[in-house]
This record gives structure tokens, C-alpha cells and sequence, in this order.
């Protein structure tokens, strides 16, 4: 290239740009091992690791003590029979892999990335993990000093200490999404609570999430390595949990020295199977869901009043909860709060311009895209909607179409539905 | 192996083509070569305030984020004490748009008073929510001044106080932009769906046009090696002991590099590693203990963390820590071990190439470092070392007048 060849480009003008288009949840494959236990896999030609989940119906939906699920999913890695805690840490270390096991509220997860020509030997080692752990009273008594020590110093954080609390204002302490942790409850777990909890657990009843390279090659080590075997099935009862609303909506927690006031403003509101949830997001995305949103203009940018400030909706398959949520200087928090609330109202109360709302859709369809890019996320998307008995393709598409369709109107309706500023929770943290 | 394209413009821009057609997305890695240690020792936080500032507005652009967002696109940067990187995905269809944008911002700003005014104070926030709102906090703006007496390492990238925030003018930040921001101090990546082809026309068109600067010069001052055992106590309200030791290490580039951080990886990678396994586990010193490197282009630190359970002191800690640097320098290592940690260094790398914007930063580093092929080479690096080099190595890491040492002591009179 010359100089001269160089002409010199419009600046003055976006370069033209288009709809981002939707081409449908990516393919993947799927089959069942011999033992009827469902796979799910989503193939990329230059992956050299894998990712594996295992996911066992269950979670602290089950448990009848608070940490009962976490705790027993994390001890199945610290020991079973044959290989003690630091066998199986050395174990997968050495074979440059990373496993840990997890308890989310409805489910147990075992999720492993590995070398693919290291795929076998990992199935080993997690059905050895899976089916004949020994919960060693040692090992327990150190995960839960441990687990103490880090609340300990985790209740010095204003943030940690609001979003502790946040959830059993709407869900109420006895409910699963409410449940919080007090100090004394690190020592109440013994060995017989962990054997009880897994006793209940049915792996038989587990789905297996694979991505990376997947060929038949691999399909045939999943099948010896898993489908031969006669995992256990267990039945327990189906619980439910009533939700108990906090029936006063101010709250705060002391911090004494605090610089900044942790905030949280929110309400319990419509699930992901409603109708309208993919216009509730939208909703959200506007108000604080991206860097450009409203509340960040408003409380980051215009006012100075924090480093970041998001809304965000956490859904469950059993409930949902909408929450803002800010980090602000201590001694002007009763104005970010004032300033918040009179954001969610504008959002009602005046019609937005369309620029703003194409921006916000346009914006949304990029992240559906990039939760797409690759088979970890696709492991993460297929997982959501099972979670819930949806079909993942239907389930984006009717996302997607009502991005899409979605009007200013739309938008002003949904907010005054369900985001209404007189039921929303106002939880502060820090220094009066 | 990672495949790449490289081309550099005549105004010295260095241009990076790694090309995955399995995505709808295009990656775009901008690395300016300007961190924490390119600033005045009174003006400092000055390279991520910058990095703040970048998203106020450019000469033809009035808003960054915006045309971005409407085009499907999300963007970030950040800011150490080496460079600030600034990276972007979208959906490929609208590449352009990313072209016009960041080379718009690399052609000149347009700074406002008032932007500068918002991101001063949006820093401050920063600051006082990672440095000064939560517990050992402030350790990192304790800790670099001890270590450091005459290289700039010796303040965190938030800068030393905020004060020198609080007076950052107009004049210094344009001063800052005009001797750093410009092509030949920057490498971009471009990684995802996009051709060779496609990133030369589309390179050709925004950011050849882009003039040719000044040099950007830098001539800092090498640390001396340090002589004497250093160490602070920080009295403070927090609930339990923990400390941060400090050793001076070897620079980005240096051919022991690799053995400094597989010494860490043999202390604290995994759940097998020797520190997790013998102090947290079997002595119970611990809650949490980690060893890691700094990773700085400069010479660098060898960083080891730790948590003390309720009721241990520093003394027995330090007792037992000292034995196990000493089986290091030792050479106490099994060959399994040592073939451990490789491979885990290993599969790390291969994890690495699972993202289009991960290869796009590593590659820009690399560039950036010298040259991106050090990527493709840098496995054959660790798989060489040996135990005896990591005696060598330890040996002269792990002395005491090597060594800062920060500490953490809760006060007497907690606040609950």
C-alpha cells in the first residue's frame, strides 16, 4: 500500500450497520446411553477440551438443613472409596483438568473441563466421585472452618451483607431462594446429614451436557464408561415451599465506617415462562442492563455517585426477582435511592423514543449471540431451558420474535406491571 | 499452534488475523503500550483514568457506546501497570462499524471538561469500592511501595492517592494521550469471523489514514536489588490475620521467567498442590494460601498470600511455610510432580484458545511483548525446566533480604 492510494474515510457518518439476524438455537446432537441416561452434545472441529456436566436432579430444594446440598456436593470430591481426598485433587491435576461439584437449588452439578484424549480416564474418576464417595469427618471439619472463616470476613463487605439478605425478603427465610446463612449454621452440619442428603440423590435420574469435539469415537466412551452402569434411584418427597414476603419494604444493615452504602431495590416478579418475561428483560436492559443504560447515565455518569450501578433479573424455575443494584458514596445514599426510584418511574410515565429502544434491542440480540459463541455457553443456554421443560428452540425464538415486536408502549406497560416502585423492596448496607 | 495473519501499516500500526469462521462474531483487541508505570510520580492513576476517558467521546464520534450497542456490540478495557487494553465483540455483519470507531479514537479525542470532571468522580467511587470499602483492601497500595523504591511498580494502577485524581487537569490529560496514544505504541487483534483479506481493506480504509507520531519513549529507572528485609504491619478492622510476601523476580522476557511460575504452580495450582494440601489441610494454618507471579513486563514480584485461621500466629505460620520454600530450594520434587504441573500449564494454554476475545488478548500481549509467535512457543519453554533449574531459581527467590512482608493485625477494639 501507497500513500497516494489512500482516500480518506467519511468519519462524519455511522458506517452502515444491520439487523442482527437470528439464525435459531444451534444444532446439537443428542442420544441415550443404554441405561437410558440422556446426552446432549455441541460439537466445534478445533476444540482440543472438553466440557462435561453431569447434572442430578435435586439441589437444597431437598435438604432439610441449610448447606445439607452444597456441602455434600462438595465432599464427593474429598474422598471415596479407594482415593482419599488428595488422590483425587492429584488425580485430576495431573491430568491438567479442572472438576468441581456444586449444588444449585434444584440440581447437583459436576462439571469437569478436560483434555479430550483424557475424556475416559475422567469418567473414571467421576463415577468413582459419584457413586461411592465416603464424606470423611476430617475433611468436613476443615471445608466447614474454612467455609466459616470466609463468611466471617465476607460479612465485612457491604454487598456481601445486602444480598444475603435480600432474597429472604421476598422468598421469606423457610424458602429454598430465601434460605441465609448465620454463622452458627457452619457448625451444625455433621456426616450423617451428608449421608442422609445423598441417599436421597438419583443419579440415575442425571442428564450429560458435552462440549468440545464430539464424535462417535467419544459417544462410545460415554457409553462404556456410563451407560453400563446401574446408578442408583432414589425417590423423595416433592416438596413445597411457600413464599413469605417481608411485609416491610425498608431495610438496612449496619456497617459502621463504611465509605459506600450497598443498595438493593427490588420485588419478586414474572418467570421465565410467562408471556411477557422477554419484554420484562428488554425492560430491565433499558433501566441498567448495559453500560449505556438509564440508571448509569443517571447515578454514574451524571451524578458521580457510584462506579457502577445494574439491574438485573435472577429467575429460578420457582420464582423470580428483579433487583437493582449499586455501590454509592455513604453519606448521599438517600439520593441515589430517590434518584433510582424516579428512574423507574420515568420508564412508565414516559413514552421512550424509539432510537433508544432500537439501541436496547439491537444491543439484546448481540448478547443473545455472544451467550451462542462456542459449546461452553451453548452447555449453559440447553441447561437453563431443561431446567424449566423448555425447548430450547421455541424458547429463543419467541425471545427473539418479541424483541423484535416489542413497542415503547410495550415497554411502558411491562414496567408499570411489574416493575410498580410502591411493592419494591429498598435494603441498604453500611453506615447510618 | 495458533494460526495468525500479521501486517503493519506505514503509520506503525501492528495488525494481528486470526480467523475462526465457526462464530458470528468478530473480535477486535486494541493494546495501547502505556500502563501505570508510564506515569509521574505526582500524577499518578493517570493510565486508567485514561482508559475511563476513552469512552467520553473521539473527534468525529460524540458517544463510544452507543453506535456500538445499536450495532449489536459490547465492549471493556482495563487498565495494569504495563498497558491498557481495550477490546470489543460484534456481530461480524457490522465489522465496519468497529473500524470507524476505534480508529476514530486512535486518530484524537475530544475531551470535555465535563466528561473529565464525571470520570474523576466515577474513579474516586472505584477507588474507595475496591481499595478502601472491603476488607485487606488496601493491601497492593501498602505492599508496591515497600517492594519498589525507585521503579513505578511501586503504585497500583488506581494510583497512589486520590488526590492526584482529584487534580487531574485538562492540560495533563491531553498531554498523556498525545505521548502515548497513537499507532506505533499499539497492537490490534482481530480474531473471529473476518478474512485476511477483509481486515487489510478494512485497515486500509480507517486506520492507515491515521498519522504517523512521535516515538513514544520510555526510559525508567531499574530497581536495585533489594538487601534488606522489609515488612509493615497494618493494624486494622478486619476479623483475622493474613499477609502478602513480596519477592523480586525476573522480568516478562527473561529465560527463567518460566520457572518462577512453575515454582508457584507446584506451591499453590490445584487442590493437590503442596501449599493447599500441607498447611491448609493437614496443619490447619490456614483458610486460604496462594502463591502466584505478577506477571509484570518489568521485574516483577513472586507473590505469596495468605489467610491465617482464627487463633494461628504469624510465627508458627511462618515456621511452616519457611519449610516448605526450603523443600524447594531443595529440590524435594518428584519427577510426577514436576510433570504435573507442566501439564496443567498445558491444558491451560488449550483452555485459552476456547474464546475468539481470549486468543485476541493473548495474541496482542505476545505482539506486544515482541512478537505474537512467543505464544506457539511458550509450552516448549516450561516443558524444559528442569529440578534443577528450579533450585537454582528458589534458591536465590526465597531469601530473606528478597523478601517484603506485609501484614495484617485486627485491631483490638472491633467494630462488629
Amino acid at each position: 500500500m501507497t500513500k497516494q492510494n489512500i482516500i480518506l474515510p467519511d468519519r462524519t457518518h455511522v458506517p452502515k450497520t444491520g439487523q442482527v439476524d437470528f439464525k435459531g438455537f444451534p444444532d446439537y446432537q443428542k442420544g441415550n446411553l443404554s441405561n437410558g441416561i440422556p446426552w446432549f452434545g455441541f460439537h466445534h472441529n478445533d476444540f482440543s477440551v472438553l466440557r462435561l456436566d453431569l447434572v442430578i436432579p435435586g439441589g437444597s430444594w431437598i435438604q432439610n438443613k441449610i448447606f445439607q446440598a452444597m456441602v455434600t456436593a462438595r465432599m464427593m470430591m474429598e474422598g471415596s472409596n479407594g482415593k482419599s481426598a488428595f488422590e483425587i485433587a492429584e488425580s485430576i491435576d495431573f491430568m491438567g483438568a479442572y472438576a468441581d461439584c456444586s449444588s444449585g437449588n434444584h440440581s447437583i452439578t459436576i462439571s469437569a473441563y478436560v483434555l479430550k484424549d483424557k475424556f475416559k480416564e475422567m469418567l473414571q474418576l467421576l463415577r468413582l466421585i459419584l457413586n461411592e464417595p465416603t464424606f470423611p469427618e476430617r475433611e468436613l471439619k476443615i471445608l466447614m472452618m474454612n467455609m466459616k472463616q470466609d463468611f466471617i470476613v465476607d460479612s465485612q463487605k457491604v454487598s456481601s451483607l445486602a444480598r444475603r439478605k435480600y432474597s429472604s425478603l421476598i422468598f421469606g427465610s423457610n424458602h429454598p431462594y430465601g434460605w441465609s446463612a448465620t454463622l452458627e449454621d457452619h457448625d451444625n452440619l455433621l456426616h450423617d446429614d451428608l449421608i442422609q442428603y445423598y441417599q436421597k440423590l438419583s443419579p440415575v435420574e442425571m442428564k450429560i451436557y458435552l462440549g468440545g469435539y464430539i464424535d462417535a469415537n467419544l459417544i462410545q466412551i460415554l457409553e462404556e464408561e456410563f451407560g453400563q452402569v446401574n446408578f442408583s434411584r432414589n425417590t423423595h418427597e416433592s416438596l413445597t415451599f411457600q413464599m413469605q414476603k417481608n411485609a416491610n419494604l425498608i431495610h438496612h444493615v449496619e456497617k459502621k465506617g463504611a465509605v459506600q452504602s450497598a443498595i438493593i431495590i427490588g420485588k419478586e416478579v414474572l418467570n421465565r415462562d410467562s408471556e411477557d418475561y422477554p419484554l420484562l428483560t428488554l425492560a430491565t436492559t433499558v433501566l441498567g442492563g448495559y453500560f449505556g443504560s438509564r440508571l448509569m447515565g443517571k447515578i454514574r455518569e451524571e451524578k458521580g455517585l457510584t462506579y457502577g450501578i445494574f439491574s438485573t433479573i435472577q429467575a429460578k424455575p420457582k420464582g423470580a426477582m428483579f433487583s437493582i443494584q449499586s455501590e454509592v458514596i455513604a453519606e448521599r445514599t438517600q439520593e441515589a435511592i430517590d434518584e433510582i426510584f424516579s428512574e423507574i418511574s420515568r420508564l412508565s410515565d414516559e413514552v421512550m423514543n424509539q432510537e433508544e429502544l432500537d439501541l436496547v434491542r439491537n444491543y439484546s440480540m448481540g448478547g443473545i449471540m455472544r451467550s451462542f459463541d462456542g459449546p461452553f455457553k451453548l452447555i449453559d443456554r440447553l441447561k437453563l431451558t431443561h431446567a424449566y421443560g423448555l425447548d430450547a428452540d421455541s424458547y429463543y425464538q419467541k425471545i427473539v420474535d418479541d424483541l423484535l415486536r416489542a413497542s415503547t408502549d410495550d415497554i411502558a406497560r411491562i414496567v408499570k406491571e411489574q416493575l410498580n416502585p410502591n411493592q419494591m423492596y429498598v435494603l441498604t448496607a453500611g453506615a447510618k | 499452534m495458533i494460526q495468525f495473519d500479521k501486517f503493519t501499516l506505514d503509520n506503525g500500526l501492528r495488525v494481528l488475523v486470526h480467523s475462526d469462521h465457526s462464530t458470528p462474531l468478530m473480535a477486535m483487541n486494541i493494546l495501547y503500550g502505556v500502563g501505570a508505570r508510564d506515569e509521574n510520580p505526582d500524577r499518578t492513576g493517570f493510565a486508567h483514568l485514561f482508559e475511563h476517558l476513552m469512552f467520553g467521546g473521539s473527534i468525529n464520534i460524540p458517544e463510544y457506546d452507543k453506535p456500538l450497542e445499536l450495532a449489536g456490540g459490547d465492549n471493556n478495557a482495563f487498565t495494569n501497570n504495563d498497558i491498557t487494553n481495550y477490546y470489543l465483540t460484534i456481530p461480524s455483519m457490522n465489522m465496519e462499524l468497529a473500524f470507524w470507531l476505534e480508529s476514530d479514537r486512535m486518530l484524537d479525542l475530544a475531551f470535555t471538561p465535563q466528561s473529565l470532571e464525571v470520570q474523576r468522580k466515577v474513579v474516586i467511587e472505584e477507588f474507595k469500592q475496591r481499595y478502601l470499602n472491603q476488607p485487606y483492601g488496601d493491601a497492593w497500595l501498602h505492599l508496591r511501595p515497600m517492594a519498589y523504591k525507585v521503579h513505578p511498580y511501586q503504585w497500583a494502577t488506581i494510583g497512589k492517592e486520590i488526590s492526584h485524581i482529584e487534580n487531574a487537569t485538562m492540560e495533563d490529560v491531553k498531554a498523556f494521550y498525545s505521548k502515548w496514544y497513537n499507532p506505533g505504541n499499539a497492537v490490534m487483534v482481530l480474531s473471529g469471523n473476518i478474512t485476511l483479506e477483509k481486515a487489510r481493506e478494512m485497515c486500509d480504509k480507517w486506520f492507515a489514514p491515521i498519522q504517523k507520531k512521535h516515538e513514544a519513549v520510555r526510559n525508567l529507572p531499574k530497581e536495585p536489588k533489594q538487601t534488606e528485609f522489609r515488612d509493615v504491619v497494618l493494624e486494622r478492622n478486619v476479623p483475622f490475620r493474613s499477609f502478602y510476601r513480596a519477592y523480586h523476580m525476573v522480568n516478562r522476557l527473561h529465560p527463567d521467567y518460566p520457572i518462577y511460575d512453575l515454582i508457584s504452580d507446584l506451591l499453590s495450582n490445584g487442590a493437590s498442590s503442596r501449599l493447599y494440601q500441607r498447611l491448609s489441610k493437614d496443619q490447619e494454618l490456614f483458610s486460604n494460601i496462594n502463591a502466584y507471579i505478577s506477571g509484570d513486563v518489568d521485574d516483577g514480584t513472586f507473590i505469596i498470600h495468605g489467610e491465617l485461621n482464627d487463633g494461628r500466629s504469624f510465627s508458627e505460620v511462618f515456621d511452616a511455610l519457611d519449610v516448605e520454600l526450603q523443600e524447594i530450594i531443595d529440590g524435594k520434587i518428584g519427577a510426577a510432580e514436576m510433570e504435573k504441573v507442566k501439564n496443567k500449564y498445558e491444558s491451560t494454554f488449550e483452555f485459552s484458545k476456547t474464546s475468539v476475545l481470549n486468543k485476541a488478548m493473548n495474541l496482542a500481549y505476545y505482539e506486544w511483548l515482541g512478537d505474537a509467535s512467543m505464544m506457539n512457543d511458550e509450552l516448549a519453554k516450561y516443558k524444559m525446566v528442569s529440578i534443577e533449574d528450579v533450585k537454582r531459581v528458589a534458591a536465590s527467590l526465597f531469601c530473606r533480604e528478597n523478601l517484603s512482608e506485609l501484614k495484617y493485625e485486627p485491631s483490638q477494639n472491633q467494630e462488629s
